[in-house]
């Protein structure tokens, strides 16, 4: 184990059933993620960008153990989280949080938002009386926000102070590792810059490292340090940040870089579109999963699936034909 | 804005439609003004709640009512007041000369019919075409949208559809009358970034083929940029910037626009810190008086307090409200 890794992630693997009947055994089963393995090391941001049902959100849920995985394992910190039991997992939540898409939908309505801010600090029996009063300002102001806010509910909150009330109750226990998932995809559009600049500042100044989920190329170019891309519950391809975007090397990636508009009415241009739709993840295609929209795919893409190699200089690609 | 009135087919002027709420009035769109050229593609920028959305529905006379109120302004489609057109007339106009798509392909076709049977709906009404003839029609809309083997698809119910393929028919739909404006309200918000650079390329590829004048809506930059030939800028309710698109993006004059696209430029150049508009678009009941982006501007004085701007001229086809225009 390398020595700066926080988090390794071993052949995860996660498989929900669909469909079957009362009682009956499921008939198939979503791969929706299907013998993932990568590292986040301490201090940076991993980025983990695909579309809808790729298995991204699950791999953070995983991440966290508030989902359990069909197989495969979740090394934290030199510790097998599904090895802990319950009293030890409790401990091990409180050094890793989660920032919601929408976080106006994961607080009860009819708390107030210093009550939500405060919830895990109680839980944890961490602070009660005038010091968590006093901890609970400090966090508001911390990102952003005033004391005064607590005395609010959450509706009364721009979606933009919304986000941060979610940001300062994920940062009230002190965690050392964040997974947010699509923190700014519900945020005003001219608000995002805000929280953005915000998730770097606590990144700094409490020295978190972030699994950031997104579907926005843009914003995983500016906040990830590395990034990987997840197609069908695969991770195709990860390399740090400048090199994935400079020179993406699975074709999948590429289609999806090129699918993004360009907010550059000079650089319109006649691009390359990856033609039909993404496969269901309940019957996912053999081999290579993006064989069946590939047009480098040859016959062995078909039968055989690619292994995740390294190219060089810490640039995974899980493809036959490069 | 009067100068582009003769070439316009799509003009609204000074509209305000406003919705009655338990927590007060609702001013969505508070005193707009468009106006859209024949064959171009004008965006409408904005982001949720801008109002531009509303404006649509109020062009398409489909604002709810009550609790909306058309309270003031015209809408004019080909020299002609859609505000003042009978039941039977508004009729033809939606469907048949104006088209439109919506966000969610989804919820906008009928789960219990065929998509054949919802396409030829439109081409029967409109057209007075029956039976086979109305269901080669619908084919002949789906292999132009590209849907592949059309034949088959055409007796399919929506459920059986992904995503980009509901789109395609949405569109197929919207186009089987030929119609003379194609509404587009944000057509691929909804939809994975691969499937939206699908449906952006049939939407072009379209325009070069049929022509059609197109109301882009939209909250994406990308989307604009990749598309618009014109934009129109809302912000709290009204338009804050009219600009071809290349000098909106290059030479955005209102602060709010130019606040929008630095912090895009700085994601793309990967400044250390972004600059950020402060604050956050105002509550719809209670807008603030005078300019109502003066609370996030860093040029406010006392006047953007205060008094409202009016259009600006500041160049060749180019407008913004704002008392202090950026040079």
């Amino acid at each position: 184990m390398a020595l700066n890794e926080l988090v390794r992630v071993e052949h995860l693997v996660k498989y929900f059933p669909a469909g079957g009947g009362f009682l009956g055994k499921p008939r198939a089963f979503v791969h929706a993620v299907d013998d993932v393995s990568f590292t986040i090391i301490r201090g940076e941001t991993f980025g983990l960008v695909g579309e809808s049902g790729c298995g991204k959100t699950t791999t953070g849920r995983l991440i966290l153990r508030l989902l359990d995985p069909t197989s495969g394992k979740v090394i934290y910190d030199g510790q097998d989280i599904l090895r802990l039991d319950g009293n030890a997992m409790r401990h091990m939540r409180r050094k890793m949080q989660l920032i919601f898409q929408d976080a106006f939908s994961s607080f009860d309505p009819r708390k107030k938002v210093f009550d939500i801010v405060a919830e895990p600090l109680r839980v944890h029996g961490l602070a009660s009386g005038s010091q968590l009063r006093e901890r609970v300002a400090e966090l508001l102001v911390t990102v952003g926000l005033e004391p005064r806010h607590g005395e609010e509910y959450p509706h009364e909150l721009s979606s933009g102070q919304k986000q941060c009330v979610g940001i300062a109750r994920a940062i009230s226990l002190n965690p050392e590792f964040i997974v947010a998932d699509e923190p700014i995809s519900a945020v005003d559009v001219s608000v995002r810059a805000q929280v953005l600049n915000l998730m770097k500042d606590l990144q700094e100044k409490l020295g978190l490292t972030y699994l950031f989920i997104s579907h926005d190329m843009s914003v995983i170019r500016y906040l990830s340090d590395r990034v990987g891309v997840m197609y069908v519950g695969k991770l195709v391809e990860y390399a740090p940040k400048s090199e994935l975007f400079k020179n993406p090397i699975h074709p999948y990636s590429k289609a999806l870089l090129a699918a993004v508009p360009v907010e550059d009415p000079d650089q319109r241009r006649e691009r390359e579109i990856l033609e039909g739709d993404v496969p269901s993840p309940v019957n996912p295609p053999n081999g290579c999963r993006f064989h069946t929209r590939c047009k480098f795919a040859s016959p062995v893409c078909s039968e055989e699936e690619p292994p995740l190699l390294d190219r060089g200089g810490g640039h995974f690609v899980a493809c036959h034909s490069f | 804005m009067s100068d582009r009135k003769d070439s316009a087919i799509l003009s609204v002027r000074g509209l305000k439609v406003h919705f009655d709420t338990s927590q007060g009035v609702v001013r969505a769109v508070d005193g707009v003004d468009l106006h859209v050229k024949t064959g171009e593609t004008m965006a409408v920028l904005g982001e949720s709640g801008s109002g531009k959305s509303v404006m649509a529905l109020a062009i398409m006379r489909l604002v709810p009512i009550p609790p909306g109120r058309i309270v003031a302004g015209e809408v004019h489609f080909e020299g002609r007041n859609v505000f003042q057109m009978g039941a039977n007339e508004v009729r033809r106009l939606r469907g048949s000369t104006i088209a439109m798509i919506f966000q969610e392909p989804m919820s906008s076709l009928n789960p219990a019919f065929t998509v054949g049977e919802q396409i030829t709906e439109a081409i029967v009404l409109h057209q007075g075409i029956k039976g086979k003839e109305a269901l080669d029609k619908a084919i002949e809309m789906l292999k132009l949208v590209k849907i592949p083997s059309p034949e088959k698809r055409v007796h399919e119910y929506p459920h059986q559809l992904s995503g980009g393929m509901k789109q395609r028919v949405m569109i197929a739909m919207a186009l089987s009358c030929r119609p003379k404006l194609l509404i587009a309200d944000e057509p691929t918000a909804s939809l994975d970034v691969t499937i939206q650079a699908q449906i952006l390329e049939l939407m072009k590829e379209l325009r070069r083929q049929v022509g059609t004048t197109t109301l882009l809506i939209t909250h994406s930059l990308g989307v604009a940029a990749e598309m618009a030939d014109r934009a129109t800028v809302m912000y709290a309710g009204q338009v804050v910037e009219v600009a071809p698109i290349r000098d909106l993006f290059h030479d955005a004059r209102h602060p709010y626009t130019k606040g929008l696209l630095k912090s895009v430029v700085n994601m793309k150049e990967g400044t250390r810190r972004l600059d950020v508009i402060p604050g956050a678009p105002p509550n719809p009941t209670r807008l603030p008086e005078g300019c109502r982006f003066h609370p996030r501007c860093a040029k406010a004085d006392k006047r953007c307090c205060t008094e409202e701007p009016n259009y600006v001229s500041v160049g060749e086809g180019r407008w913004v409200r704002c008392w202090y225009p950026e040079t």
